[in-house]
């Protein structure tokens, strides 16, 4: 090992109590006389106390998402938090876009994601390990109701991007009522009455505190833990694929109706990755369409059978139709996990991944 | 379950139980910031955030218990929520029965280490799945490198320890730049 990441863990021990009292002491003079260490050894101890706090953050969500009849609800959350110019902004961004997709043609409209687009690629591929550039990519390509999904998902993700330096992730899960969508059939008329109420709703994040809204998520029926149970059980890791090591990750859309049924759904495989867990080039992605549309039945499947759910609810408490994102990744290496993207945030109930194992 | 034994299971990592136990003490809290002016939304976080500080608190070897672990709880999340409303610029007499008056030394809150963790968690998210796993299965899961390696099919317990390091070294990395920027 370099000798940096030997100092990185000889303070683990040391934070961890496993220097001898001779050591320990030792250690600590060394610390009083150099900076630069204490600081370093303050820093790794806390990021030590975050990975335990958003472990145990889990836990309890888990915990409270459990009885989702007694503990209503637990598992979303509006995010009244919210600093008032954060949300300001939000407005402003959304707005601005909303204005873009009513009022220009699509010529109009494509180059304006572009740019956004290659900005925030260029983004992730320094910070983020998920693979928001190719998903992003690969919904570029799609029919116009697509792209104007797209639109609304570049605003949320401006919209976490002002928020998150302010707050705590966990409040992140914003409750975006507007993207439960008011028509089964998505013609552009619904997409336009789904932006006016996402609009609608920034300006009502704004409203006081003491405001009790009964609006909450779609629902798998019975909580996030029999969720987890229902997929250990049902899901099967493909033959085909994972007898050329192929792992995929697959990202599921879909309605929820009022009655709690399981409609339009949709499915991209949009990432195969090779035995060592490298990404396929594009041109063998292309070329493994078959593994890919395997993937895409699996995941489908899983979802189709798995209804009813417990639908969203507006504000006064009634069931009302609702969208769901969902990614399903299928992981040679064991690490198979569902899970909810914080830029779908909209129609998320549940940020942490749930890692299954696949027969 | 009494106090001990949920004590005792935080600290043998059985949390789960004494979550489920502690849990049951969300509609009182619940209702005290209700009627405090909170929503139902501030309540949940608020409760989640006692919890995790409790659970912090707990977990100290030195720690002794003074009152009911309950009167413990209402303590903190009435010192977070008189925190909360001091931030929206108000500052109610909260009187709730059966709790603690605690002060910030007590429960272990810093304003400032908040904020820095809040840009850990931040960082957190930034670095990959393997480094994420890995953090939490050593740190928070108490497992051995030997495991993890076997688990997570590194090739030695070396090189599982590397990459741990490695890990920590880039998201101390990252925390440092996202410091600068804020």
């Amino acid at each position: 090992m370099r000798s940096e990441l030997e100092q990185l863990e000889h303070i683990d021990q040391y934070l961890s109590g496993k220097l001898s009292a001779d050591q320990a002491a030792a250690f600590e003079s060394e610390m009083a006389k150099d900076p630069a260490l204490n600081s370093l050894v303050k820093e790794q101890e806390l990021l030590i106390k975050t990975v335990n706090r958003k472990a145990l953050m889990a836990e309890i969500n888990a915990v409270a998402g459990m009885g989702a009849g007694a503990t209503g609800a637990a598992a979303w959350g509006i995010t009244q938090w919210l600093i008032t110019g954060a949300v300001v902004i939000g407005v402003g961004v959304t707005s601005v876009l909303v204005f873009n997709a009513m009022n220009s043609d699509q010529e109009e409209q494509l180059p304006l994601v572009t740019e956004q687009t290659e900005e925030l690629t260029e983004e992730d591929e320094v910070l983020s390990p998920k693979d928001t550039g190719d998903y992003f990519a690969f919904t570029l390509g799609e029919s116009p109701i697509e792209e104007a999904d797209f639109i609304d998902e570049q605003a949320a993700k401006e919209d976490a991007n002002v928020t998150h330096t302010n707050q705590n992730p966990t409040l992140e899960k914003t409750d975006k009522k507007g993207l439960m969508v008011p028509l089964t059939d998505l013609n552009d008329i619904a997409n336009k009455d789904k932006k006016e109420s996402d609009t609608k709703l920034h300006q009502e994040k704004q409203q006081p505190v003491h405001n009790v809204d009964r609006n909450r998520r779609a629902t798998f029926l019975g909580g996030l833990e029999m969720m987890k149970a229902f997929f250990q059980k049902e899901l099967l890791y493909p033959r085909t694929p994972k007898d050329k090591g192929l792992s995929g990750t697959v990202r599921v859309k879909f309605l929820v109706t009022a009655e709690g049924e399981i409609t339009e759904l949709r499915s991209e495989c949009f990432i195969l990755k090779d035995i060592e867990g490298l990404r396929l080039s594009d041109w063998k992605f292309a070329s493994n369409g078959k593994s890919r549309r395997i993937f895409e039945d699996r995941a489908e499947r899983i979802f189709r059978i798995s209804q009813p759910w417990t639908p969203a609810t507006n504000s006064e408490g009634n069931p009302v139709l609702s969208e769901q994102i969902w990614y399903v990744n299928f992981d040679l290496n064991g690490e198979s996990s569902i899970y909810q993207l914080e830029d779908d945030k909209k129609t998320s109930y549940n940020d942490q991944p749930m890692f299954i194992e696949l027969k | 379950m009494t106090d001990l034994e949920i004590i005792s299971a935080i600290r043998s990592g059985k949390r789960e139980t004494a979550l489920k136990e502690l849990y049951k003490e969300y509609p009182k809290i619940r209702t005290n910031v209700l009627s405090s002016g909170g929503d139902e939304e501030i309540a949940r976080h608020l409760f989640h955030d006692s919890l995790i500080l409790l659970v912090e608190k707990v977990s100290d070897p030195d720690f002794e218990l003074t009152a009911k672990l309950t009167t413990f709880l209402y303590g903190i999340n009435r010192f977070l929520w008189k925190n909360e409303l001091r931030k929206r610029n108000r500052n109610p007499e909260l009187e709730w029965k059966d709790t603690l008056i605690l002060t910030a030394d007590e429960i272990g809150y810093d304003e400032e280490k908040e904020q820095k963790m809040k840009v850990l968690e931040k960082v957190l998210n930034q670095v990959t799945e393997r480094c994420k796993k890995i953090f939490e299965l050593f740190y928070f899961k108490k497992e051995s490198m030997t495991e993890i390696a076997k688990k997570l099919e590194f090739s030695s317990v070396n090189s599982a320890k590397t990459q741990k390091y490695k890990c920590m070294e880039k998201a101390i990395k990252l925390a440092k730049q996202n410091q600068l920027q804020t």
